[in-house]
């Protein structure tokens, strides 16, 4: 576009309103300057502009406002009120705010605390009592049976054929008569049980052997 | 009676009475002009109604979004014309970053002056100026030289680039004006 060019009526549409890019809009700025034709262009959409603006703001004579609003702010109550009422039910529905964080910060966190809860029982349990675990645990592990040192000298074995304790290179047995299922068990209190149950008549019998 | 009226019904229990003081004034100075924009946008009664009603529920209950009250209007006209624009994408009427032919399509689309004058007042004839002009045109001159936002502005609400929305803009003001002129004539 030179000076004696006319801009095209996009450019004047634009350049009214200065949404022309920098350098059209000082080309045009020149053009217009010196052109009656195209001030007048530019004049009327700007006058345009304002007319444009009042009429979108001129309520159509066939909307009847009055009825209209009243009905619109009705209606904007209802909603508010609708929308109180349901906000409680929403809000507890959502997913709680605190969190850990990743799944392997709460994976780490866990374990923090099961660390502190195990150091606290293992610092708080008699010595007695820990070597017996440790011996369960290898016997649960080992599927072998369960030996308990109740006393310097004094061993009480459970098995699955019963319950047995030995002493000064003597032993007793407390076995299941037949090959019965026993079910066998030993505390950390220094005793261990056998029980069984008599097909025959489906009477129950327990031997617990307590060492002292 | 008065839509400040309305809100002061049992009921309606805002918050606190600063609160629905604010609801009240919202209210009662911007409804008609958040309509009449909306129904430029939407081009009818029914779906303008609804849009105004949505972007007011919307606004009312995030009105503690609204830091300063004396932007009160520009805020609830951002919710109300984010709304009408989120409508018309919603039903497929328009896609904003198509641009129309400005080659003189009101030849094509107009009745004869004759019947147009007989239909009765110049603001009517303007307001028929503006019916002429496509959707993504309309919403696009609405929000510059109604709403008063920059180009740039516009181009965010309607997801395109600055230069579709000056192309909207541009079109739809030489149409509205080669309308005009036409009438004149």
């Amino acid at each position: 576009m030179n000076a004696n060019r006319h801009p095209s009526e996009i450019d004047l549409a634009l350049y009214s309103s200065g949404d022309l890019a920098a350098m059209a809009r000082l080309k045009t700025a020149l053009h217009v300057r010196g052109c009656a034709d195209c001030k007048t262009r530019v004049q009327a959409y700007r006058a345009d502009r304002e007319v444009a603006s009042t009429v979108a703001l001129t309520m159509p004579r066939n909307i009847d406002w009055d009825r209209l609003s009243d009905e619109m702010v009705g209606n904007i109550r209802v909603g508010l009120a609708a929308g109180e009422c349901v906000a409680p039910l929403a809000s507890k529905s959502q997913p709680s705010k605190f969190s850990f964080g990743k799944p392997w910060q709460q994976g780490l966190a866990y374990a923090a605390v099961a660390f502190v809860v195990m150091g606290a029982w293992w610092l708080n349990t008699p010595a007695a009592e820990l070597s017996a675990i440790g011996r369960i645990s290898r016997a649960l592990w080992t599927q072998t049976p369960v030996a308990m040192l109740a006393e310097p000298g004094v061993t009480v074995e459970a098995s699955p054929g019963g319950v047995l304790v030995k002493e000064n290179g003597s032993s007793m047995a407390l076995t299941s008569p037949g090959n019965r299922p026993v079910a066998v068990s030993v505390s950390l209190q220094g005793s261990a049980r056998a029980r069984y149950m008599d097909d025959d008549t489906g009477q129950m019998t327990i031997t617990t052997v307590y060492v002292q | 009676m008065s839509e400040a009226d309305h809100l002061e019904k049992p009921g309606f229990r805002p918050a606190d009475a600063a609160a629905a003081e604010l609801q009240n004034r919202l209210i009662s100075e911007n409804m008609r002009r958040v309509f009449l924009v909306i129904y430029r946008m939407v081009g009818n009664v029914a779906d303008a109604q609804d849009l105004t009603q949505e972007a007011f529920i919307k606004a009312l209950q995030r009105q503690d979004q609204l830091k300063d009250p004396d932007r009160a209007a520009q805020w609830l006209s951002r919710i109300a014309s984010n709304t009408a624009i989120d409508f018309l994408r919603r039903h497929g009427r328009v896609n904003f970053c198509e641009i129309d032919e400005v080659a003189d399509p009101l030849i094509s689309q107009m009745a004869s002056p004759e019947q147009e004058v007989l239909r009765g007042e110049r603001k009517e004839m303007l307001d028929a100026g503006l019916r002429r002009l496509t959707e993504r045109e309309r919403t696009a001159l609405l929000l510059r030289d109604v709403e008063g936002l920059e180009a740039e502005e516009v181009a965010e609400r309607l997801g395109c680039s600055k230069a579709t929305v000056r192309s909207h803009i541009a079109n739809a003001r030489v149409k509205f004006r080669q309308y005009l002129e036409r009438r004149k004539s």
